[in-house]
């Protein structure tokens, strides 16, 4: 028998972390939206074993990203966004800076977006991002190492470059 | 660097956590059991078909066969009753013609992978075709839905390789397969925008000895039908072919 409390409870908890997570890495709040609600509904379909999990949301994060990232999805959206003739974020409901650092992120490679979302809003270490993304540690730490770099001047921040040979 | 981007990252989470738009938790559950009663039908459908005395057969992901299926359990030849999503209905015309060209050939017939590899190992065919239903208040589509069947489940498998080969090689979306652990991962999705106006997608699922392929040429918005065709098939696959997924 399912526990729908705890399905819910977790839903509650952790699916507004998870869009933002999602939304940073394909920068389309909608489909962000979008692919998160269907995750957590494909969880819930085995929640007897996904609830066990150490991490659930790990899980929900990673199918939700592949969702995301469908091709099918990706140019369906893009073009029904070209038909409405606008941008794909409703206008005022996020802050500017938000908008700013979600273009900024576009212009580095998915998988360098990826990995930079996953080790600085997630939280991950470079080992974490490697078993979620199915990478090696090297490719995590070339990833990382290249999206801060892409990213400092369109943040107009200062880089510090940072050789993290632990793992963390 | 590390502690600008750390604090932008989460105000976005925060500003995100505060804007997003979800559906309540009910209503995702609800759209779960919805999924997980196709799975459920399509193995309840084999059990069936198990104690009557035929072969049943699963199929799992994973691009090549599956050493536990029986091959005598292979309907190499479509049976009468099988039907796809959309025959029967009005504007739909069918062929039976078993080594018709496959729906779906990325490089076209002039491109730089011609030959049709879905012809390799084939048995028999079925193909529909007709306006799709437009979505979203898209314009009409053109829509091609075909079963291939095959000798066995290796050259069904060696055909969707092929394809997805073409694709890579002839201007469509990178092709993959979709769906999280559970799902078909047999199956593969790719698209490419031809102008401004149109837009042709294809779908290939792949199970057991036979591929499920959809192609369509869509005016401007992405028609997305296939996935209802999809449901369809998969539980026509299983009730009429064996072919299901655990």
């Amino acid at each position: 028998m399912r526990d729908s409390t705890g399905f819910d409870e977790f839903y509650a908890a952790t699916a507004p972390r998870v869009v933002a997570q999602v939304y940073a890495m394909v920068g389309d709040l909608g489909e962000a939206e979008d692919a998160v609600q269907e995750a957590y509904a494909r969880a819930w379909q085995r929640w007897l074993r996904v609830g066990g999990y150490a991490d659930p949301t790990a899980w929900v994060r990673t199918v939700a990203y592949r969702i995301a990232v469908s091709s099918w999805r990706r140019a369906r959206s893009r073009l029904i966004a070209h038909e409405r003739l606008g941008a794909t974020e409703p206008a005022g409901r996020l802050d500017p800076d938000t908008v700013a650092l979600v273009d900024a992120l576009r212009r580095i490679t998915p998988a360098q977006r990826r990995a930079v979302v996953l080790h600085h809003l997630v939280g991950l270490s470079v080992k974490e991002i490697a078993e979620e993304t199915g990478d090696s540690l090297s490719a995590v730490k070339v990833r990382l190492m290249r999206g801060r770099r892409a990213l400092a001047p369109l943040l107009g921040a200062e880089l510090v470059e940072e050789v993290d040979n632990s793992g963390r | 660097m590390d502690d600008e981007l750390n604090g932008r990252l989460a105000a976005l989470a925060t500003d995100v956590g505060a804007s997003v738009h979800l559906a309540p938790a009910g209503r995702v559950r609800a759209r779960g059991d919805r999924h997980r009663t196709h799975v459920v039908a399509a193995a309840a459908a084999a059990v069936v078909a198990l104690a009557g005395g035929m072969a049943a057969v699963q199929v799992v992901g994973g691009g090549d066969a599956d050493p536990a299926v029986t091959p005598t359990g292979w309907y190499t030849d479509i049976p009468e009753r099988f039907r796809l999503s959309h025959e029967g209905e009005a504007g739909w015309q069918r062929s039976d013609d078993a080594s018709v060209s496959s729906a779906f050939l990325p490089c076209g017939a002039d491109g730089p992978i011609s030959a049709d590899p879905t012809l390799v190992g084939r048995t028999d065919a079925r193909t529909v075709t007709g306006p799709g239903r437009p979505i979203e208040g898209s314009p009409p589509a053109r829509l091609t839905e075909q079963l291939l069947a095959f000798r066995d489940d290796h050259a069904a498998s060696a055909a969707l390789w092929a394809l997805a080969q073409s694709v890579n090689r002839c201007g469509w979306s990178t092709a993959h397969a979709d769906g999280g652990p559970g799902y078909d991962t047999d199956v593969l999705f790719t698209s490419r925008v031809v102008s401004d106006s149109v837009l042709e997608e294809a779908s290939v699922l792949h199970r057991g000895n036979a591929l499920y392929l959809v192609f369509t040429e869509s005016g401007g918005v992405g028609y997305g039908g296939y996935f209802l065709g999809q449901v369809d098939v998969r539980q026509e696959l299983c009730e009429v072919m064996q072919l299901c997924y655990p």
